[in-house]
């Protein structure tokens, strides 16, 4: 147990390490549901596009 | 070769063959971002002088590398825009410049929060530093004026030439840490010479980075299948997909 908060503490380095993570982390996972609404919203437009017609 | 290129520029065709790639790019770069993030934060040694906050290396250096290759990207596609006329050449434009916004965004926050603990300092108008900034404004003027066209398919052709300026920035930024007297540390990876960084820190660093290139690649081919969709609304092949309901 205390290896692995060793491990977290990054040494004395933590507030620099796990936030520059955390953040790519955020934008790689946000950016993948954002073109996934996406394609939902197009999905949904197109519909109503064609409905249209 | 010619055949191939202009059979892949048919947006039905292009659309068909990303829908099968796209499932093993997704996977790969999911695995190696996965082991690469792991390896790099839990299984590598801490570094002499910087301790483990080094380990930005890890989402920095990868960031950096996307942000400049999507941009030399770019630049080929401009070309194949303006030489070729190739319109779907300009829909990849537009997808790529936010990815490589985000990128260049990434590379910068990361950076300032690596240089915080080494240098004492969030920002500095180094010339590595400032010359990235410089590529993250390229980029938001790219955006900002493929928006402002009504008619997109001008708008593909201004941010072309946009973008092809502003290659210039490319090799300012690679060499700005030679060419000036920076703060900046020297390139870690060069293709032609020696990795100046332990084989023990260096694998994880190709895996991330590979594995940021294919997590580029997955995502521009996903983007660029809406924007196909939006854009060929009126083309009889959209229709029947959103008719068959097979998007």
């Amino acid at each position: 147990m205390s290896g692995i908060l060793e491990m977290l503490k990054m040494g004395e380095y933590s507030t620099y390490v796990w936030p520059a993570y955390g953040l790519v982390i955020t934008f790689l996972i946000l950016n993948l549901l954002n073109i996934k609404w996406q394609k939902k919203r197009i999905y949904k437009q197109l519909e109503q596009f064609f409905k249209r017609q | 070769m010619w055949n191939l290129l202009y059979q892949l520029a048919s947006p039905k065709m292009f659309y068909q063959i990303s829908g099968r790639i796209i499932p093993w790019v997704a996977s790969l770069a999911i695995t190696l971002l996965f082991i690469g993030l792991i390896w790099g934060l839990f299984f590598t040694p801490p570094d002499y002088q910087q301790g483990d906050a080094f380990r930005i290396i890890y989402v920095h250096v990868p960031s950096a590398f996307m942000s400049m290759s999507i941009y030399a990207f770019m630049g080929f596609l401009a070309l194949l825009l303006l030489i070729w006329r190739i319109k779907l050449a300009g829909i990849i434009l537009n997808v790529c410049a936010e990815l490589g916004a985000a990128m260049a965004f990434l590379s910068l926050v990361t950076g300032s929060i690596w240089g915080k603990p080494m240098w004492g300092t969030w920002w500095i108008w180094d010339a590595r530093l400032t010359s990235e900034l410089i590529l993250f404004f390229l980029y938001a003027a790219i955006i900002a004026v493929g928006n402002a066209y009504v008619n997109k398919e001008k708008g593909d052709k201004i941010i072309a030439i946009l973008t092809l300026v502003g290659l210039v920035d490319l090799p300012i930024i690679h060499y700005s840490v030679y060419w000036w007297n920076t703060l900046h540390q020297g390139s870690t990876l060069a293709i032609f010479a020696k990795p100046k960084i332990d084989t023990s820190m260096l694998y994880p660093l190709l895996l991330m980075i590979l594995g940021f290139a294919l997590y580029s690649m997955f995502t521009i081919l996903l983007k660029t299948r809406n924007e196909l969709l939006i854009r060929g609304r009126h083309q009889n092949w959209v229709k029947k997909l959103v008719e068959g309901g097979v998007l």
